[in-house]
């Protein structure tokens, strides 16, 4: 019983995404003047949109392959950041399968982009947040955890009570344990959004034909909020199986030391922003704007 | 906005610094206006990016620019942007009026054709800004109408 209701938590989350995906889509329109070679930039569409799909079937196989490797919970953890970076590194497959400019004559602008023009002003700040929140939680957890009975260091909370009587320890606890593939993997993410999303900014423009121009700064946008999006499920879905692990181990200790259980109260409230950002982000991902010429 | 042919005699780094230091001379990249990343223009354009670093640095030496690591590549004050414009526009008069002349054509059929040409694009930019209004007025009125399909608009699909 224990078992199945976070598993129907996770697919009410998900449908809540869904839903909110449907809404994000319906919501979102962007408005290109009439005319341009359209259908090229469809055709660069589709190419991207197959490659992100294969870097997610990747993801997915890659994301089984860590859930087997590891017993004690870090193939778990590290599941939904692989995922991620098997999308991360589709969406660099289609946004390098963008065509060069070619053609005996080529227009440019002299704009300058810059990534902040493109990242989603809600989603990428949020990511930058939970990837502190993250670093800083799994720093605090590795300082204080301790080696477990099979001398496995970084595994469980080992705590005394005030006069030394009792002494407790109790796991899992995420100490350097599970900080160390958790950061490793998370950096990795991150170098692999920044490259991506350098990538975003920096291809060629199709041209200098307003209506293609603006097809492409849709497409850039939406690139980069998929970017944003793989990254934040990266970081928020093993933030969410952390805090609450760690709220769980400090409410069994809750006897030893009295800020214990506001701790674990306070974890659980960061699980919950976690979790929340988990279903935004899996919602951005699902959604797709529609762009309409006018 | 500048352009490069590939197939013209000229090299494309020379095309590009030629077309940048003429909207510097005129005045149209002011003083502090920074120049695109060479990366980007060289994407932009479907060039090496040696052949922008090339321009850029030629602009550079001569006296057009400045660039700084990490700050990028700004353009510098120049003399009498104004006169320079104005020079260049008579500069761009004389040409056409000679094409013209090698085609038998007066000077009278000259300023009738440009004319008649300045008079389409005028049309064309205000048709452009009505349909522009025209289409601002029709969202406001309909609200999120834009979810269905309407007359004058085509839905083009998801990204």
């Amino acid at each position: 019983m224990a078992a199945v209701i976070p598993h129907a938590l996770a697919v009410v989350l998900v449908l809540v995404a869904v839903l909110l995906a449907v809404l994000m889509s319906l919501n979102r329109e962007v408005r290109v003047p009439a005319g341009g070679y359209l259908p090229v930039l469809r055709a660069t569409t589709g190419r991207r949109l197959w490659s992100r799909l294969a870097g997610l079937v990747v993801g997915i196989a890659a994301s089984w392959l860590a859930l087997t490797w590891d017993g004690l919970g870090r193939g778990a953890m590290l599941a939904a950041p692989v995922l991620g970076i098997g999308l991360l590194m589709g969406t660099l497959a289609g946004e390098l399968a963008v065509p060069r400019p070619h053609g005996p004559i080529r227009g440019a602008s002299l704009e300058i982009r810059r990534a902040r023009d493109y990242l989603p002003r809600f989603s990428a700040p949020l990511a930058a947040a939970l990837s502190l929140v993250a670093v800083v939680l799994l720093s605090v957890t590795s300082a204080t955890a301790s080696a477990d009975d099979l001398g496995r260091s970084g595994r469980v909370l080992a705590m005394s009570s005030p006069d030394g009587a009792v002494r407790s320890a109790t796991g899992p606890w995420p100490g350097w344990f599970y900080a160390w593939p958790m950061l490793a993997v998370l950096a990795v993410a991150f170098l692999l959004s920044a490259l991506v999303t350098h990538r975003v900014v920096q291809r060629g423009r199709p041209g200098l034909d307003p209506a293609a121009r603006a097809v492409d700064d849709a497409q850039r946008a939406h690139s980069a909020r998929v970017v944003t999006a793989a990254y934040g499920l990266c970081v928020a879905l093993p933030l969410t199986g952390v805090a609450v692990v760690a709220a769980g181990a400090l409410f069994r200790q809750s006897d030893l030391a009295g800020w214990a259980a506001p701790g674990a109260f306070a974890l659980l409230g960061v699980a919950l922003l976690a979790a929340g950002s988990a279903v935004w982000y899996l919602a951005e991902l699902l959604s797709r704007p529609r762009i309409r010429a006018s | 906005m500048i352009e490069v042919d590939v197939t013209s005699p000229s090299p494309p780094y020379e095309q590009i610094r030629s077309q940048l230091a003429e909207l510097i001379r005129c005045g149209v990249l002011g003083v502090g206006t920074r120049l695109p990343p060479v990366r980007q223009l060289a994407a932009d354009l479907g060039l090496a990016a040696g052949t922008v670093a090339r321009a850029y640095k030629e602009l550079e030496q001569a006296g057009y620019v400045s660039g700084k690591r990490g700050g990028g590549t700004r353009v510098l004050a120049q003399p009498e942007p104004r006169a320079a414009r104005a020079d260049l526009i008579r500069g761009h008069a004389r040409a056409y009026l000679t094409e013209v002349a090698r085609l038998g054509g007066s000077v009278e059929e000259a300023v009738a054709a440009l004319s008649e040409v300045a008079t389409a694009a005028e049309e064309v930019a205000v048709s452009e800004a009505v349909a522009v209004s025209e289409a601002v007025v029709s969202d406001a009125h309909q609200g999120r109408a834009s979810d269905e399909p309407s007359g004058g608009r085509s839905r083009l699909g998801p990204l």
